[in-house]
C-alpha cells in the first residue's frame, strides 16, 4: 500500500500546486488594483492615489478633489474591471466545458448581438423597453432584455424536444445572425453618427462603470460563479460525453442548459454594462487551463483570477493612453491575441486536444 | 441481484434492432453477451442501464422497472465501461477514474474517493499512469482507465462494452480472469460484451448469444456454443474441442451465402439508424 | 462501436438508395432553376423595359455573338445595360458564393468543426485590416491608390493571417484546434486594430468603412470577374478533385496516415489555397458572412454528411442564397448583400435546426 500512499501524495502535491497558482493570481490582482488607481486623466502620483484612498477609507478627507476622482470614479472603474474579468473568463470556461468545443465564448449563445440589437433601438428610434427611460439606463436595461432573447429561445426549445450541444450553438448562432442583420439595417437606414454611437457603445468599455450599477454587477458575477463553482465536480463528468455521464449519474443537458443559464445571465449583466469585451471569454479559460489543467474545481477559480487580473491590467493600460485612447475592449485583444499564439505555440501540449 | 427483461424491443427509428428479448440475468456471476456485428448487444445493454428507452417490453433490476429509478441510483447500481473513448479530454487519469466516485461522491469524499481510485489503479497495474493526461495514453491504455472508471464506481452490476478489444493477448487473459474474480470476491454481477468467443467460453458462468435482434439461446458455455449454434448464428463451420471443462473453438471456413437459406442482404446501419 | 446489422430486402434497400439519391437530386435542380431564374430577374431589375424571356434571349444572343442590333433600339439598349451592368454583378455573386461556401465545407471538414467559415484562420480580419488603413487612414501597402488602393491593400491584408500559420506550421505540429485558436488569436488582434482605426475616425469615414465590412456588391464591373473567377474556378476544381483525400480525412486523422495521406501537408495545402480562394473574393466584395458558414449547414441538414456531395451540392445552395438575398436587397431597400442574407437566412437556418429530424441530423 505504500506506493498507493506515494501516488497519491504526488496528486495531492500536484493539487497544492493548482491552488498556488491561483493564489498568485488573486495576489497580482490584489497588488493591480490600487496600482491602476493611480491612472487616468486626473493627474496624481501612485502613492498619493493610495493615500487618498486610505484617507477616505478612514474618513480623514485631505484632499477632496483627488478624494472624488478615486472614490467614485477609479474605484469602481477598477473593481467593475475585475469583475468583468472574472465573470466572462469563467463563463467561457463553463461554455467551452458544456460544448466540448474549444471555440465556444460566453456570446456563442448570441447574447452580445442581442445586447447591441437593444442599444441599437435605444441610439436609433429612442424607444426602451421601460417607457420614459432614456440615457446610459436605457441602454443598459435594452441590452439586457435583449441578450437573453437568445437563452429563453434555447429553454424554451429545450422544453419541447431534446436540443443536442451542436443545435444549441448552431441556433446561437441564426440568432446572432439575426439580431446583427437588423442592427446592421437600422444602422444603415440611420446617421452616421448614430452608427459612431452605436459602435463606440459596442466597443467594450469600462469607462461607464459608476457606483449605481456596480453593486448589482458584483452580486450577479459573484452568485453565478459560486453556482458554477459549486458544480464543477458534475462539470468535470460531462467530459465524458453524454452517454458516459449518464451512465455517472449526471443528466448531461440538463446540466448543461442548467449551468448555461447561469453563465449567460452573468454574461448579459456584464454585457450591458461594458458593452462586448471580446478575446477574455475565449482565451482566458485556455491560459488558465495551461496552468492548472481541466479539473473544474480549479480551472474556475483560476479563470476567474485570471480574467481578473488580465482586465485589470489591460484597463489600466487603456487609461495610460488618455481619454480618448482606446477603450479596454480594444487593449484586450490587441494585446492578448499575440500572447496567446505565442503561448500557444510554447505550451502547445498542454492546450485542449 | 436479478435483471428481469420481458418482450424487450427497441428500434432507432423505424428500424427494429431488437425484438422481444426476454431473458432473467441472475448473480453474482460473471455472463457474456456473444452474438454478430449489429445484432444488438451494445442496444441490449444500453437499455439496462437506461440510456435508451425500450420501444416496449420491460426492464426489471432487482423487482424494480428501470423506469421507475432516477440516473443518479442507477449510476450506484450500474457501473458502465463504454467500447471506446473517442472523445479525448484534457484530464489527468485519476480525475478521469474519479468521475466513477461521482454517484456516491458527498462534498467531503475526496479523499476516501482518491482511496477508491488508487486501489483500482494499482489493481490494474496502471498507478504509474495516475497523473498523466488521458488524451496521451494508447488505445489499450485508454481501455484500462475506462475500466478502472467502471470498477471505481463501485457498481452491483457492471456492464461492459467489449473491454477487451484494444489489449494484447495477455492482457485480455488477465481482464477477463479479473471480471471473473471481481464477480466472486464483491458478489456483482458482471455482464461484457465480447467477440473472442473462446476468452468468453473460458471463463464466463453463462453466455447469452444474440441473433437477429433476439435471444438465440443461453446457458453455461458448453450447452450455448456448439457446432450448430456458430453455424447458424454467425455462419460459420468450426470444430469445438474440450478446454479443462470448457469448450474451445476452432474455426474453420465461413459459409458462402448461397449455403445459408436465403442469403438475405446485411447492411450496416449505426447508431442512429442511418445506413453507412 | 459495434454498428448494428439488420436484414432488409434488397428492394428495400434499392428504394431507400434512390430516395437517397432523388433527395439530392431535388436539391440541385432547386438550386440551378432558381440560380437560372434569378439572372434573368436580376437583369430585368436593371432593364425592365422588356419581358422575362426577351432577357434570357439576350443574354443567349450575346453569349453566341449574336448581339447586332440597329444602335438605340430597345434591344440594343437591353443588351448594353444587361451585359454591361447585370452581368458583371451576377457573376460576382455566383462566384462570391460558389467561393465562400466551397471554402466553408472545407473548413468545416478539415477542421471538424461546426463553427468553422472561411473566415476561421482571420482572412476576413486582416482583409478588413487592409481595407480600413485605406480607407480612413489613407494608407496602402503598395504604390496603388484609391479604389484599387483599398482592392490591393484588402488582399496584402488577408494573405498575412495565412503566412503567420504556415510559418508557425513549420515549426510545431498544427492540429485543426490549433489552427482554429490561432486564427482567432490572430482575428482579435486585427479586429481590435480595425476598431481602433473605427473610434478614432470621423462618423462618415466609419459609415464608409461599415458598409465595407458589412460586404456589398454594388457597382461590381467586368473589372472585378477576371481574378475572383480564375482564384475560384481553379480553387474549386482543385478542391472538387481531392474528395478522395476530404473522405480520407473525415475517417480521422490515424486513419488517413496509414492510408497513405499526408495530412498535416494536405491541411496547410488547403489552407493556402482557401487563403488565396477567399481573399480574392473578400477583396472585391468585402466580407459577406452567413453564406460560407451556412450553406454547407443547410447542404447537411437535407442530405447528410457525405463529403462528396456536400462540398458541390454547398456550391449551388450558397450561390442560389448569395443570389436570391442579392436580389432582395436591390429590390426592395437597397440595402447590402450580407444584411440582406443573413436577415432572411437565419430564421430560415432557425426552422432548419428545429425541424430536423434525426435520421438526417448533422454529422459531427
Amino acid at each position: 500500500m505504500n506506493r498507493i500512499e506515494e501516488a497519491k501524495k504526488e496528486y495531492k502535491a500536484a493539487e497544492r500546486k493548482k491552488l498556488m497558482l491561483i493564489l498568485v493570481f488573486v495576489v497580482l490582482v490584489a497588488i493591480t488594483v490600487p496600482i491602476t488607481l493611480g491612472f487616468g486623466v486626473y493627474k496624481i502620483s501612485l502613492v498619493d492615489s493610495i493615500i487618498t484612498f486610505i484617507q477616505h477609507i478612514t474618513g480623514n478627507i485631505t484632499n477632496p478633489k483627488a478624494d472624488t476622482f478615486i472614490w467614485n470614479v477609479r474605484l469602481p472603474r477598477a473593481l467593475g474591471a475585475i469583475t468583468i474579468g472574472a465573470g466572462l473568463s469563467v463563463a467561457g470556461a463553463v461554455m467551452q466545458n458544456d460544448f466540448k468545443n474549444p471555440l465556444a465564448e460566453p456570446y456563442t449563445m448570441g447574447i452580445s448581438s442581442g445586447a447591441f440589437f437593444g442599444v441599437v433601438i435605444v441610439i436609433v428610434s429612442g424607444a426602451c423597453i421601460i417607457p420614459g427611460l432614456t440615457g446610459q439606463s436605457a441602454y443598459m436595461v435594452n441590452a439586457f432584455v435583449f441578450s437573453i432573447i437568445p437563452i429563453v429561445l434555447i429553454l424554451l426549445v429545450a422544453k419541447f424536444r431534446k436540443v443536442t450541444p451542436v443545435a444549441m450553438i448552431l441556433i446561437g448562432i441564426a440568432v446572432m445572425f439575426l439580431f446583427n442583420s437588423i442592427s446592421q439595417v437600422m444602422l444603415l437606414a440611420s446617421t452616421a453618427e448614430n452608427l459612431a454611437d452605436a459602435y463606440s457603445w459596442r466597443v467594450g468599455n469600462t469607462s461607464r462603470i459608476g457606483w449605481s450599477e456596480l453593486p448589482l454587477l458584483i452580486a450577479v458575477t459573484v452568485v453565478a460563479i459560486c453556482l458554477v463553482w459549486t458544480l464543477s465536480r458534475k462539470l468535470d463528468v460531462m467530459y465524458a460525453g453524454d452517454r458516459g455521464a449518464q451512465s455517472l449519474g449526471i443528466r448531461p443537458n440538463r446540466l448543461r442548459i442548467a449551468s448555461m443559464t447561469i453563465v449567460s445571465l452573468m454574461t448579459a449583466a456584464i454585457v450591458s454594462v461594458s458593452g462586448t469585451i471580446g478575446f477574455i471569454g475565449l482565451v482566458g479559460p485556455h491560459i488558465a487551463r495551461m496552468f492548472v489543467g481541466s479539473n473544474n474545481k480549479y480551472l474556475i477559480p483560476a479563470s476567474a483570477a485570471f480574467g481578473a487580473l488580465f482586465i485589470a491590467v489591460t484597463d489600466t493600460i487603456a487609461k495610460v493612453t488618455g481619454p480618448d485612447g482606446l477603450p479596454v475592449g480594444v487593449i484586450s485583444s490587441l494585446v492578448g491575441g499575440p500572447l496567446f499564439v505565442y503561448i500557444l505555440i510554447k505550451c502547445r501540449s498542454k492546450v485542449w486536444m | 441481484m436479478i435483471i428481469d427483461i420481458q418482450g424487450l424491443k427497441f428500434a432507432y427509428t423505424s428500424v427494429p434492432v431488437l425484438n422481444e428479448v426476454t431473458v432473467t440475468i441472475e448473480g453474482p456471476k460473471f455472463v457474456s453477451i456473444l452474438g454478430p456485428n449489429g445484432v444488438g448487444k451494445s442496444t441490449l445493454i444500453h437499455c439496462i442501464n437506461k440510456i435508451l428507452q425500450p420501444t416496449g417490453g420491460t426492464v426489471m433490476i432487482d423487482g424494480e422497472s428501470v423506469t421507475d429509478i432516477t440516473v443518479k441510483e442507477m449510476a450506484k447500481i450500474v457501473g458502465y465501461v463504454p467500447y471506446s473513448a473517442n472523445d479525448s479530454f484534457p484530464l489527468s487519469v485519476v480525475d478521469t477514474v474519479l468521475m466513477g466516485r461521482h454517484p456516491h461522491s458527498t462534498r467531503k469524499s475526496l479523499d476516501s474517493d482518491l482511496d477508491v481510485v488508487y486501489e483500482v489503479l494499482d489493481k490494474l497495474g496502471i498507478l504509474d499512469l495516475a497523473m498523466r493526461p488521458f488524451n496521451e495514453l494508447s488505445a489499450g491504455q485508454h481501455q484500462k482507465v475506462m475500466l478502472a472508471r467502471g470498477l471505481a464506481q463501485e457498481p452491483r452490476i457492471l456492464l461492459l462494452d467489449e473491454p477487451t478489444s484494444n489489449l494484447d493477448v495477455r492482457h485480455q487473459l488477465d481482464v477477463a480472469k479479473m471480471l471473473k474474480a471481481l464477480s466472486r470476491e464483491k458478489d456483482i454481477l458482471v455482464i461484457m460484451i465480447c467477440h473472442d468467443i473462446n476468452i468468453a467460453a473460458k471463463y464466463s458462468d453463462e453466455i447469452i448469444l444474440l441473433s437477429r435482434g433476439t435471444i438465440y439461446s443461453t446457458g453455461v458455455p458448453k450447452e450455448v456454443i456448439t457446432e450448430k449454434s456458430l453455424r447458424e448464428v454467425y455462419g460459420v463451420k468450426s470444430v469445438i474441442i474440450d478446454d479443462d471443462g470448457s469448450p474451445h473453438v476452432i474455426l474453420k471456413d465461413s459459409i458462402s451465402e448461397a449455403e445459408t437459406e436465403e442469403g438475405p442482404v446485411r447492411i450496416a446501419v449505426d447508431r442512429e439508424g442511418q445506413i453507412i | 462501436m459495434s454498428e448494428i446489422v439488420i436484414t432488409r430486402t434488397r428492394e428495400q434497400l434499392k428504394r431507400e438508395y434512390y430516395k437517397a439519391l432523388s433527395r439530392k437530386l431535388i436539391l440541385l435542380t432547386v438550386c440551378i432553376t432558381g440560380i437560372l431564374l434569378f439572372i434573368g430577374l436580376f437583369s430585368l431589375s436593371v432593364f425592365d423595359s422588356i419581358s422575362l424571356g426577351e432577357t434570357y434571349e439576350i443574354i443567349w444572343n450575346h453569349i453566341v455573338g449574336n448581339n447586332d442590333y440597329e444602335p438605340r433600339s430597345l434591344e440594343w439598349w437591353a443588351d448594353r445595360y444587361i451585359w454591361n451592368r447585370s452581368i458583371p454583378h451576377i457573376l460576382v455573386a455566383i462566384i462570391a458564393g460558389c467561393c465562400l461556401s466551397i471554402c466553408g465545407a472545407l473548413m468545416q471538414s478539415l477542421m471538424s468543426n461546426p463553427l468553422a467559415d472561411p473566415y476561421t484562420t482571420g482572412i476576413s480580419s486582416g482583409a478588413c485590416f487592409g481595407a480600413v488603413t485605406a480607407i480612413i487612414a489613407g494608407i496602402t501597402f503598395s504604390s496603388i491608390t484609391g479604389e484599387m488602393g483599398i482592392v490591393t491593400n484588402a488582399f496584402i491584408g488577408a494573405m498575412i493571417p495565412a503566412l503567420i500559420i504556415i510559418l508557425i506550421s513549420a515549426r510545431i505540429r498544427m492540429t485543426p484546434a490549433t489552427i482554429i485558436l490561432i486564427g482567432t488569436g490572430i482575428s482579435y488582434f486585427f479586429n481590435s486594430m480595425v476598431t481602433y482605426l473605427m473610434i478614432s475616425t470621423d462618423a462618415d469615414t466609419l459609415k464608409t468603412a461599415y458598409i465595407w465590412q458589412v460586404g456589398s456588391l454594388d457597382g461590381m464591373t467586368w473589372a472585378s470577374v477576371p481574378l475572383m473567377f480564375t482564384v475560384t474556378l481553379v480553387g474549386s476544381i482543385l478542391v472538387l478533385l481531392s474528395w478522395r483525400q476530404l473522405n480520407l480525412m473525415s475517417l480521422g486523422e490515424e486513419s488517413a496516415v496509414s492510408l497513405g495521406l499526408d495530412v498535416q501537408k494536405f491541411r496547410i495545402l488547403c489552407l493556402i489555397l482557401m487563403s488565396l480562394m477567399t481573399a480574392g473574393v473578400v477583396t472585391y466584395v468585402g466580407i459577406i458572412g452567413f453564406v460560407g458558414l451556412v450553406a454547407p449547414h443547410i447542404v447537411r441538414l437535407v442530405i447528410g454528411g457525405d463529403n462528396k456531395y456536400v462540398i458541390p451540392l454547398s456550391m449551388a445552395v450558397g450561390t442560389l442564397l448569395l443570389l436570391f438575398a442579392d436580389y432582395v436587397a436591390i429590390q426592395f431597400a437597397n440595402l447590402p448583400v450580407g444584411v440582406v442574407m443573413s436577415l432572411i437566412g437565419s430564421p430560415v437556418f432557425l426552422i432548419l435546426i428545429l425541424y430536423n429530424h434525426k435520421s438526417r441530423g448533422v454529422l459531427y
